[in-house]
């Protein structure tokens, strides 16, 4: 949708005009279409709960990512001669954890940001921080001035 | 963060693509799914090389705001798949295709078309014909040390279990073409230039090449004045294997152990401006040891020094105008005959690990690089000997950004193709976090031992004065100019 002017079509109803209104109960239109309706749903009853647009419901076919995906291996690693493994699997870190936190447990991230916030530990040290490309990459002159806002500057004194 | 030294203001054409690669930043790295601590003091960064480019792919390339139709444009593939707010699990993958990069020819057309045109794409190019391409993924887990007790003893654990400045990092190539092609997979660590800025030196970091253990597993070691020390193992990896459902490696053939390479994150002004290099070693040495058709022509006469002051012809530019038969005097990067690129004592302040896998075979071949960055030493970390080990421990963060992302849904009425828009976009922002070193000060005066900056500076655009330093912040910067979600979950660290 990058000009307002063209006609283009969403469900059966071809749009040439640009006003506000318009284009607010058309973008209403496809929030239903794609979430439903933003009422509570009902899964007894499915058919209500569809927007009549006279259309299909929104399927979106994305191919699912492959669970536990293997990797090779080299074929005889010195350490698996050297050190043979003890019988017993050993528990995720996850059911560990859920053993020790009991009620309190939701969750491993979870528990990572609170150890974070709290500066327990520095989870967010390390992170994706670098750039894609520096040399073309700029955000615009006024996030610098927002940065600065933000930083307790005000604005108007800045000029 | 664009690097701007000009005085209009116009920072695309005084810093190009094509000096990215020999110019050290002054204000902040880049690099292909990149990864540095919150003060971006060291850095990690995947490069690539395919046997037909004429430079590393190391950093993305799109056309700058005066080369595109529509203004400035990455044109690549690449795809933030998956990140945790803490980035304890984080997956990104990259298209590279096998075919030279059409570089010139995404500029000339992007320039040759006017701005009611389409933009000119990778996709519109035959870059990809015939999936004659690379999937390349990379994944990132934080660490959990998992201690494999001795058989029959009850399991104990480390009381240090939970590390955050372990990294695991997996690398997986994918030959998507139909025939066996070779792929040279470069992870790259280095710090960013800050010595060369002020008159009086500050205290030097160094990184240092090693082998160790029965595997001999090449270690990079890091020394860093603030961060420590800390080390890049880069495991043996295991050939190239077909494309197998359960990817049985052949015993026969050896496995590929990586070629350690150091220079020095240093300006290469003589390739540049035909001026003096500070050291030996410079920026972009990686790209004249790896490939061969990168170096300055050879003297047929002479062997020449480094330094050599004799004016000859110049490295031919690859994306400007000029032509490589057309020599013109000027800069040029003199090479005496049999040299070094990169330092042969092992030492220097940008390193890179560099795996070669040859013929891997066509639909759907795999090689793997496995590394971990942790100041754990080798035989007391059993993810640096077993590959079974480091496996797990990437798959349980996977399996924990799973589990953090169906809570974050539960019970909302969302199909699992809508909940899986939702969490790559989350990653996507999550991914675009930033470093940002900026230092308003500096930028307006220069640097002490660097020419001064040119009097407009002052005038344009940072009419601004303030007494701060906007540092250490990474920031989310989306594309597209979406709003930035990523507030949601992360509270950066403000120092």
């Amino acid at each position: 949708m990058t000009s307002c002017n063209a006609s283009f079509i969403i469900g059966d109803e071809p749009i040439t005009k640009s006003s506000s209104l318009h284009m607010a109960s058309v973008a209403k239109k496809v929030q239903n279409k794609i979430f439903g309706r933003s009422t509570t749903p009902t899964p007894d009853d499915p058919q209500q709960e569809r927007p009549d647009l006279g259309l299909p419901p929104l399927t979106i076919e994305i191919p699912g990512a492959s669970a536990a995906s293997t990797h090779p291996r080299r074929s005889d690693p010195l350490s698996a001669r050297d050190q043979p493994r003890s019988a017993q699997p050993i528990p995720s870190y996850r059911e560990r954890l859920a053993k020790k936190l009991g009620a309190d447990y939701n969750g491993v991230e979870r528990y990572r940001l609170e150890q974070d916030d709290k500066r327990e530990k520095h989870w967010k040290r390390w992170g994706p921080y670098l750039s894609d490309r520096q040399w073309v990459n700029t955000p615009p002159f006024p996030y610098i001035l927002a940065l600065m806002h933000r930083a307790g500057y005000c604005a108007r004194r800045l000029f | 963060m664009r690097e701007d030294y000009s005085d209009n203001g116009d920072a695309w054409s005084h810093f190009p693509h094509e000096h990215a690669r020999s110019r050290a930043y002054r204000w902040g790295e880049d690099g292909i799914a990149g990864l540095s601590d919150n003060h971006q003091r060291l850095c990690f960064g995947l490069s690539l090389w395919n046997g037909e480019d004429p430079i590393l792919k190391e950093r993305l390339f799109g056309v700058t705001g005066h080369q595109g139709n529509h203004g400035e444009d990455v044109k690549e593939l690449y795809y933030y798949l998956d990140s945790t707010p803490t980035h304890s699990y984080m997956k990104f993958l990259y298209k590279y295709p096998q075919r030279r990069f059409p570089y010139e020819d995404l500029v000339q057309e992007n320039q040759r078309r006017d701005r009611n045109c389409d933009e000119y794409e990778i996709l519109d190019t035959d870059a990809f014909e015939d999936d004659r391409y690379w999937d390349v993924f990379l994944e990132v887990g934080l660490a959990i040390l998992r201690c494999f007790p001795p058989a029959n003893a009850p399991p104990q654990y480390a009381k240090d279990e939970e590390d955050p400045d372990s990294v695991y990092i997996r690398i997986t190539a994918y030959n998507r073409g139909p025939d066996p092609a070779t792929l040279h997979i470069i992870p790259q660590l280095w710090f960013p230039n800050t010595w060369s800025w002020p008159l009086e030196k500050p205290p030097m970091p160094s990184l240092s090449g090693s082998v160790k253990g029965p595997d001999e597993t090449r270690c990079i070691s890091v020394q860093h004045p603030d961060l420590g020390k800390t080390h890049l193992y880069c495991l043996p990896s295991p050939p190239p294997v077909g494309p197998t459902t359960d990817f049985e490696v052949d015993p026969t053939f050896d496995v590929v152990q990586p070629a350690l390479l150091f220079t020095e994150n240093n300006t290469n002004f003589a390739r540049l401006y035909g001026g003096q290099n500070e050291t030996m070693f410079v920026k972009d040495a990686f790209h004249d040891h790896i490939i061969p058709f990168h170096r300055p022509p050879e003297s047929a006469s002479e062997p020449e020094t480094f330094f050599a002051p004799r004016i000859r012809s110049r490295t031919a530019s690859l994306f400007a105008h000029e032509r490589p038969d057309l020599p013109e005097e000027g800069p040029c990067t003199p090479f005496p005959l049999g040299a070094n690129f990169v330092n042969p004592e092992l030492k220097g302040t940008k390193s890179a690990a560099h795996y070669t896998f040859r013929d891997v075979p066509g639909q759907g071949g795999c090689a793997v690089v496995r590394l971990k960055l942790t100041a754990n030493k080798l035989g007391k970390d059993i993810s640096l000997e077993d590959e079974i080990a480091f496996d797990d421990a990437v798959e349980e963060r996977r399996q924990e950004a799973d589990e953090f992302y169906e809570a974050l849904v539960k019970g909302a009425p969302m199909s699992d193709d809508l909940r899986q828009i939702m969490r790559q976009a989350l990653g996507g922002m999550l991914w675009t976090k930033q470093f940002y070193r900026f230092i308003q000060k500096e930028w307006l005066e220069g640097d002490p031992a660097q020419p001064p900056p040119p009097p407009n500076r002052r005038f344009i655009r940072n009419k601004v004065r303030v007494r701060t330093r906007l540092v250490d912040r990474p920031k989310s910067f989306p594309r597209n100019g979406s709003t930035c979600t990523s507030r949601m979950f992360c509270r950066c660290r403000i120092s």
